[in-house]
This record gives structure tokens, C-alpha cells and sequence, in this order.
């Protein structure tokens, strides 16, 4: 009886265990920097910004900037992904990050929705700005608060 | 009707390489440190453990950089993923069955 409940114990701890390491990926990250929000809202903003240029007669500048945001911001992930050591699989993420990956993907169609009608009622010169900010909001939130939060909940409930 | 018992892998059962595994499951992938670091081995018993997962074809290594420098970076492969669910698959019936 004692050897049963023994090897029971024995099968929930590694199974505790294997969540654990599982979690490790997730709640295990290097914090991105500052200026990470303003490098996403530069990229996003740069997309549609880059055919604006062209459309003025500026076709270097407008392709210079895309390929300057394109390429800061792969540089920045490949740097990141070096630093932090593992990738994540999205699909295998704890139902807490799960759930913070919902809130990112609800905002951003929102988000979407807002700046295509600031597109259509102020042109490029309401666009623009709108996608910067909205964008910065969005990436700040999501790294300071909803992540973060997300993630000490696993270590709370693994704990 | 089959014991989960038949279905554990030897292979994955190990304390270590079950980490290992659920780590590298829940990652597109995971270099040399951050398995170290957070399995709480030493470089010499990762390496062991993790050879042992590569000789069942459970994970591949790759190598970048030289020197000093250079980082191993493991993946699951398809077949170290399903052995994986089905080990833990496995356990977590033998606990059911123990509650009975």
C-alpha cells in the first residue's frame, strides 16, 4: 500500500516537474528593453509609411525607410532570441499565456479597425500618427503589464 | 486492455531527460545554457543526458559559431514529440489508475 502511494507520489512530482520545465520557456525571459515599443510602432508605422513617401516622389527615402525598419527590427529579434536562449512554441504555451496572447491578438484587430478609420477620415496625415501611438500603446501594455502579469501567475500556480 | 506501464519510454522516464524533454516540447528550440541553467546540470551530465535523447532520435543538435563563442542549440524532432505525449500521456493514466 505504501509502495503504491509511494510510486503515485512518485508519478505526480514528474509530472510536476515536466510542467515546470515546460513553463521554463515562458516565464523564464530577458525583459526587452525600453525602446523595444518604439521599435515595433516605428516598424508598423514605417509599412504604410514607406508607400506614402514613394507616392510624393520620394521612392528612395520610402523604400530606405522600410528596409531600415525590416531590418532593425529582425536584427533586434535575432539578438533577443540569441540572448534569451529558447524560443517558445505558442501552441504549448500555459492556458495564463494563452490567455495573454488572446488579450495581444483581440487588441491589435482593434487596433487595426481604429486606424483604418483614422485613415479613412484624416488621410495619411491622421493615419500615420495613429498607427504610431496605437501601436506603442499596445506593445508597452502588452510587455510591462499583460505578459509580466500572465507570467507570474504560472510561477504562482507552479510554485 | 494495454497497462500504461507499457507504454512509458525508458529512454524519457530518467528524471533529467524528462525536464529535458518538456522543456525542449514547449520550445521551437533551446540552446546548450538555458537547458543547463534551468535543468540544474552540469555541462559534462547535460551532455549526457542529452546524447542519450539523440541516439533514440528524440532531439537533433546544432552547432554555430566557433570557439568560445559557439552555441548548441537542441530541437525536438516529430518522433521525440509524439514519444513525449505518449510518455506523459502514460503517466498521467497511471495516476488515474492509482486514484481508483
Amino acid at each position: 500500500m505504501s509502495g503504491k502511494l509511494s510510486d503515485m507520489e512518485t508519478t505526480e512530482s514528474a509530472l510536476r516537474a515536466a510542467e515546470r520545465a515546460a513553463a521554463a520557456p515562458f516565464i523564464d525571459y530577458p525583459a526587452t528593453p525600453w525602446w523595444y515599443p518604439l521599435l515595433v510602432a516605428g516598424f508598423m508605422t514605417a509599412m504604410p509609411g514607406g508607400p506614402v513617401l514613394i507616392r510624393h516622389g520620394h521612392t528612395f527615402l520610402g523604400f530606405g525607410v522600410q528596409a531600415l525598419a525590416v531590418g532593425a527590427l529582425f536584427a533586434f529579434l535575432a539578438v533577443y532570441r540569441k540572448k534569451w536562449g529558447a524560443w517558445p512554441r505558442m501552441a504549448a504555451a500555459p492556458p495564463e499565456i494563452k490567455e495573454a496572447y488572446r488579450w495581444y491578438a483581440l487588441t491589435f484587430a482593434a487596433g487595426i479597425f481604429c486606424c483604418i478609420g483614422a485613415w479613412v477620415a484624416g488621410g495619411w496625415q491622421l493615419g500615420l500618427p495613429v498607427i504610431f501611438v496605437a501601436t506603442f500603446v499596445l506593445v508597452w501594455v502588452y510587455e510591462r503589464t499583460v505578459y509580466p502579469r500572465a507570467a507570474r501567475r504560472v510561477r504562482e500556480r507552479l510554485a | 486492455m494495454t497497462s500504461p506501464l507499457t507504454s512509458l519510454d525508458p529512454v524519457i522516464h530518467a528524471p533529467k531527460r524528462l525536464a529535458a524533454m518538456a522543456m525542449l516540447d514547449a520550445a521551437e528550440s533551446a540552446d546548450f545554457t538555458f537547458l543547463r541553467e534551468h535543468l540544474g546540470l552540469s555541462d559534462s551530465d547535460l551532455s549526457k543526458q542529452m546524447s542519450a535523447l539523440a541516439q533514440a532520435g528524440y532531439v537533433t543538435a546544432a552547432k554555430s559559431g566557433r570557439g568560445r563563442g559557439s552555441t548548441t542549440t537542441f530541437t525536438l524532432t516529430k518522433e521525440g514529440r509524439a514519444a513525449y505525449q505518449r510518455h506523459r500521456e502514460a503517466l498521467t493514466a497511471l495516476l488515474g489508475a492509482g486514484g481508483d
